[in-house]
């Protein structure tokens, strides 16, 4: 079976070094992005199995990236994960509804 | 018919013409008066025309002519005697009437006189003599009553006479038509009648008055039927045996003036009544400080009636332009604070002070509350702050440990791993460092260490800081420095942090090319600017740059790693020292950061220090004391010691009282100034009662000192000290009270 490929996205380089060091060793291949509108063409020319990215991103916010996904017919099947560093998680379950799968608030824990 | 009696006339033009008509049947006597008339010399030319009877006489006078005088014969074919007089003066009441009677008949004479005849003349012998005369003398009198009548109708007040008993003999003009009736009309009616229309006297009419005491009476009347404001005085009319005759009416419409006082009356009732409902106390204080007005309000906030405060004295110091807090008792009952706000006006034709009153116990309850929620908001930060120190310290140790291989061998890859934490928890730490200082510089508790620095050296120490981390980023930093800049008073650790700050912005912003610290300097202030060839801000976000957190996406990024409080830091700093920071950048091409700090002479610097001492007592409800340290007789001191010693000399004891003052930790004004010949100690939270200890000790050390060097015989120093607010409020007198303490300080102890 191939590997899974998973794309994250974050604007703190720190951050997506680190997850994509763990992602690695658990044995999936990870492509990285920095900014929202970025993501969407990495999306398109990828084809992650899972995107994962923080809601507060540079040039195009996750809430809107998650909208664009789930209106493109290639890609409204790519499962989202929201990081949040909000503990207002109103903001996360409001982007829910605009297609994320699900959301995580940061500082995560690593198992999750 | 009409004969013209001088044929001299053109040449004499300026002669006065008089126009007589004589009225005489007797052909002779006619002859003899056209003679008469016609020989005369007297500077007046008379026209003359005849009338045989008194009928004829009549058309002509009613024909329109115009004549000066008559002259009438009593015996005429369809007239005879006083009738004749009678008859003319309805058809004439003015022109004066000169009756010619026969030898015989001087009484008809008398009786024309007394039926409105100006003058009688006898035919015969007296007539060549006198005829002229009367005329003239007729023509006189006439003109005196006319001239007296039309200043009388010339009045604009309403004039009348009357006798005892009311009766009108005489009035004006103005009054008939006040009455709206003829002048003819008037005379002999009651004055009551035309004029009030009753048929008694009008009660408050003052000739009641007069005709019982004899004396003028002024009164104002306002008879509904008349409908006007009068203001009347009558005054007493007495004939030649000095009995009571009747009085002279001079009544004034005063109607506009009533409306007047009147719309006064109203204007001051609703002042009044605004003033009296106002929810602010109102207090007028004359110059004495003694109370000449209190509302409502006010009587509520000292509790005590007007009628009490009023020419009590007021006890509150009143000064114009002032706003101070008072303590009062509310309603009687509970106490309150009151803000009383002092503004000059004017009482009564006095220079006055009007009070404002303001309750202000709910706002200031609100204050306070707001102040302590903000105060326990600021611990709770402080407190957190300092929590998240204890476990940061022990992750970074840990990290630290494992990083240096203390704790074994690690590999590439984990040293990636845990450089990237220990990155980060570096940036945590100065986040906490951050909020820290800035929660520190929010409520003054940072303490500044004004000396005067020379700022130069402050970016020569910061570039040599900064050059390695510049250098690994690739860029210069370049200097321009103005070697010429006076040293001025700054915390040389808070400037470094502010000018580090900028430098590490600069770095972080920009990607390519170089970065330059300039100084320079304007008359009053030196000017440090941090120039970098970085992406520059935008436009709209210039405004923000110096707000607590406010992080700019620079370049469409968020790489910086800061914490957002940094220039809102500096900014605080740098207005702290009373500079200004700000911002000039054109995006994509750069920016540059520009400081100032303010020159201060010594003597400034002094000032400004007494003044934020003044600021901060009053503030915090506290005092402030000076000290000023002179040497005494220097005239004479500068014969025994050269110029340098002497400076030097205070030089040291500044150094000497700087060493010997505690420093109390929160209070940044504790200071020691040298001026040219004095040296002065600033003490901040120091009463007039604690002043002299420091006094005490610091004279101790100085005398100690001066023993050492072998000065205590040739230098005397003499002390002053005053304390705000107890010996004066601005910093000149309170420079001015310590003088003057020295001039009288005693002059014993040394020789």
């Amino acid at each position: 079976m191939a590997k899974k490929k998973i794309m994250i996205v974050d604007d703190e380089p720190d951050i997506l070094r680190l997850t994509s060091l763990r992602l690695k060793k658990l044995g999936y291949d990870v492509i990285m992005a920095v900014n929202g509108k970025e993501t969407l063409d990495i999306m398109r020319d990828e084809k992650p199995d899972l995107v994962q990215f923080d809601l507060i991103l540079p040039v195009m916010n996750g809430i809107d990236v998650c909208k664009k996904t789930k209106y493109d017919e290639k890609l409204k099947h790519i499962p989202i994960i929201l990081f949040t560093a909000h503990t207002d998680s109103m903001t996360a379950e409001r982007a829910k509804k605009f297609g994320a799968d699900d959301y995580i608030t940061k500082p995560f824990d690593s198992e999750k | 018919m009409e004969i013209q009696t001088s044929g001299k006339s053109q040449a004499l033009t300026d002669k006065k013409l008089v126009k007589v008509l004589l009225v005489e049947d007797d052909v002779i006597d006619r002859k003899l008066v056209e003679r008469i008339l016609a020989k005369s010399s007297k500077p007046v030319e008379f026209t003359l025309e005849f009338a045989e009877n008194l009928s004829a006489a009549i058309e002509q006078l009613s024909n329109n002519k115009r004549y000066d005088i008559i002259l009438l014969d009593l015996m005429l074919p369809d007239s005879y005697g006083v009738e004749t007089v009678q008859r003319v003066r309805e058809i004439n009441p003015h022109i004066p009437i000169v009756v010619l009677t026969g030898l015989d008949d001087e009484q008809a004479g008398l009786s024309a006189i007394e039926n409105g005849a100006t003058d009688y003349l006898i035919k015969g012998q007296e007539l060549p003599n006198m005829l002229v005369r009367a005329i003239l003398y007729a023509l006189a009198r006439k003109k005196e009553t006319e001239d007296w009548s039309k200043t009388f109708d010339a009045i604009s007040d309403l004039v009348f006479i009357q006798d005892k008993d009311f009766t009108i003999t005489k009035a004006n003009k103005a009054f008939a038509e006040a009455v709206k009736s003829k002048l003819e009309d008037v005379v002999g009616k009651k004055c009551y009648e035309i004029f009030h229309k009753r048929d008694i006297s009008w009660p408050q009419c003052p000739f009641e008055k007069s005709r019982v005491d004899k004396k003028p009476h002024t009164e104002e009347i306002n008879d509904p039927h008349v409908g006007i404001y009068l203001l009347v005085t009558v005054s007493p009319v007495f004939d030649d045996d000095g009995e009571f005759a009747g009085s002279v009416h001079i009544a004034r419409d005063i109607t506009e003036r009533k409306k007047l006082e009147e719309q006064l009356q109203i204007n001051k009732a609703s002042f009044y009544n605004i003033v009296e409902k106002s929810a602010d106390g109102v207090v007028v204080v004359d110059k004495e400080g003694i109370v000449q007005f209190a509302n409502h309000a006010a009587e509520n906030l000292f509790n005590h009636k007007a009628e009490d405060l009023i020419g009590e004295m007021f006890g509150f110091p009143v000064v114009a332009g002032e706003v101070m807090e008072l303590d009062v008792i509310r309603n009687g009952k509970e106490p309150g604070i009151a803000e009383m706000r002092v503004v000059e006006t004017q009482w009564e034709d006095q220079g006055a002070w009007l009070a404002l009153l303001r309750d202000i116990t709910e706002r200031k309850g609100a204050e306070e509350k707001l102040k302590e929620t903000i105060r326990m908001k600021s611990d709770f930060i402080s407190t957190v702050s300092h929590e998240l120190r204890t476990p940061l310290t022990a992750i970074k140790g840990g990290i630290a440990l494992v990083l240096d291989g203390l704790a074994g061998d690690i590999n590439e890859e984990q040293k990636e791993v845990l450089g990237i934490s220990k990155k980060n928890v570096d940036r945590l730490a100065r986040l906490i460092n951050d909020v820290l200082d800035f929660q520190k510089l929010d409520f003054g508790k940072m303490k500044f260490n004004l000396e005067a620095n020379d700022i130069n050296q402050i970016v020569k120490d910061v570039y040599e800081t900064m050059g390695t981390p510049a250098k690994a980023a690739g860029l210069d930093i370049l200097l321009e420095l103005d070697t010429s800049l006076p040293r001025c008073s700054f915390d040389s650790d808070m400037i470094t942090q502010v000018l580090t700050n900028l430098v590490n912005n600069a770095i972080k912003f920009t990607e390519e090319g170089n970065i330059a610290i300039k100084t320079s300097k304007t008359e009053d202030v030196v000017q440090v600017s941090v120039s970098d060839t970085g992406y520059g801000i935008r436009k709209e976000d210039i405004s923000k740059l110096f707000n607590n957190f406010e992080q700019l996406g620079r370049g469409g990024e968020r790489k910086t790693g800061g914490t957002g409080l940094g220039l809102a830091i500096s900014n605080e700093i740098v207005e702290r020292h009373g500079g200004m920071i700000w911002v000039e950048s054109e995006h994509g091409k750069g920016s540059t950061f520009t400081f100032t700090l303010p020159i201060y002479g010594t003597e400034g610097l002094l000032k400004k220090s007494i003044n934020d001492g003044i600021r901060e007592a009053s503030k915090n409800d506290t005092k402030m004391s000076l000290i000023l340290i002179s040497i005494a007789d220097f005239d004479k001191l500068q014969q025994k010691l050269s110029h340098e010693k002497i400076t030097s000399t205070l030089q040291d004891i500044k150094a000497l009282l700087q060493n010997n003052l505690r420093r109390k930790p929160h209070r940044a004004i504790d200071a020691v100034f040298k001026l040219s010949i004095e040296v002065f100690v600033v003490l901040a939270n120091c009463g007039k009662e604690n002043t002299p200890k420091v006094r005490a000790r610091l004279e101790q050390k100085l005398d100690d000192y001066l023993a050492d060097k072998n000065l205590a015989d040739k230098i005397r120093l003499v002390f002053g000290c005053a304390t705000y607010p107890d010996d004066a409020s601005t910093n000149e007198d309170l420079i001015m009270k310590a003088r003057k303490l020295q001039a009288i300080a005693p002059v014993a102890s040394f020789v």
